[in-house]
């Protein structure tokens, strides 16, 4: 590429109505488009009326098949790579646009912490597992279960009477909330 | 008056110009047209012709039927290369299209790699 030969070149052909009226007919019949089929007939025409017939007529029909021949070749290997090249090309934008979209998120997200899970436990610092956990654990499952809020949920459906206040953060019922502890204590005092 | 849009090699029609021009067509948009009536009278004509040939039964080498078959081979030469080279000029263009993509994105894949090396 980049031969000067290699050039194609739009032109714009006026064609009046007595012209279509003789072009249509043949491009009907054909079932040529319109470009490709008036292609054809401007060389038909140039066949006719500047390319004189030659003195071998048989040697002048095998070059012009040869060279269609190569033609069609060539128009069919080109025809082959753009597809696939436009595949890849689908490819790469949507690739393109993701790795773009992981740019940018990661310049929003702050960045996470450089120390293992198993570092911090001996550090004394919570781990990367405890900190990603929820607060309240029954909201993992509160949307399995139906639940439309991802915190906590809704009351009524983990079992708070109604008019009874939820338990209060920290105070979940197991063995180290607080109404253990005030049992436990009335216990003793009993004992 | 109608105007239609054809694509052409340059090499065909720097030579169809030369030539229409020596006939007296000037500019050469005009001597296109006169090519495209002429073209599709003398198709339908020669296709009227073939039938005759073909009813009398005159032989492959007649010079008639060769020079009707080199009329209709040098009638699609002049299409395909233009459709060809417009194609291979496609391809190009495509080529350096994912090229220049295929650069891009391994240039950010680094940054993304490198990124991630440094977050921990």
């Amino acid at each position: 590429m980049g031969d000067p030969a290699d050039l194609v070149v739009t032109v714009h052909v006026p064609l009046d109505e007595e012209a279509w009226s003789q072009v249509q007919p043949v491009l009907q019949q054909e079932g040529w488009n319109q470009e490709e089929g008036l292609r054809i007939l401007l060389g038909y025409g140039a066949a006719v009326h500047l390319l004189p017939p030659p003195d071998d007529p048989l040697r002048a029909l095998g070059a012009a098949r040869a060279e269609l021949a190569t033609l069609r070749h060539r128009a069919y290997l080109a025809d082959e790579a753009v597809r696939s090249l436009r595949m890849n090309l689908v490819g790469l934008q949507a690739s393109v646009a993701q790795a773009h979209r992981s740019l940018e998120s990661w310049g929003r997200t702050p960045a996470a912490p450089s120390l293992p899970a198993e570092g911090a436990r001996q550090a004394g610092g919570a781990s990367e597992v405890t900190q990603r956990l929820p607060k309240r654990p029954t909201a993992l499952f509160s949307s399995v279960l139906g639940g439309t809020r991802p915190e906590g949920g809704d009351p009524r459906r983990l079992g708070a009477r109604p008019g009874k206040t939820p338990p209060a953060e920290g105070d979940r019922g197991g063995l180290g909330g607080g109404w253990f502890k005030r049992l436990l204590g009335r216990w003793r005092r009993g004992r | 008056m109608p105007v239609v849009s054809l694509k052409l090699a340059g090499e065909d029609l720097a030579q169809l110009a030369e030539a229409l021009a020596s006939l007296g067509f000037w500019p050469v948009e005009e001597g296109l047209a006169w090519l495209i009536r002429e073209g599709a009278r003398s198709y339908l004509a020669d296709q009227r012709a073939w039938e005759e040939l073909d009813r009398r039964g005159v032989p492959d080498q007649d010079p008639v039927r060769l020079e009707l078959q080199r009329r209709e081979a040098l009638a699609h030469v002049l299409s395909m290369r233009a459709r060809t080279l417009a194609r291979e000029q496609e391809r190009e263009s495509l080529r350096q299209e994912v090229a220049a993509l295929s650069q891009e994105y391994a240039r950010l894949r680094q940054t993304l790699f490198a990124r991630r090396g440094g977050g921990r």
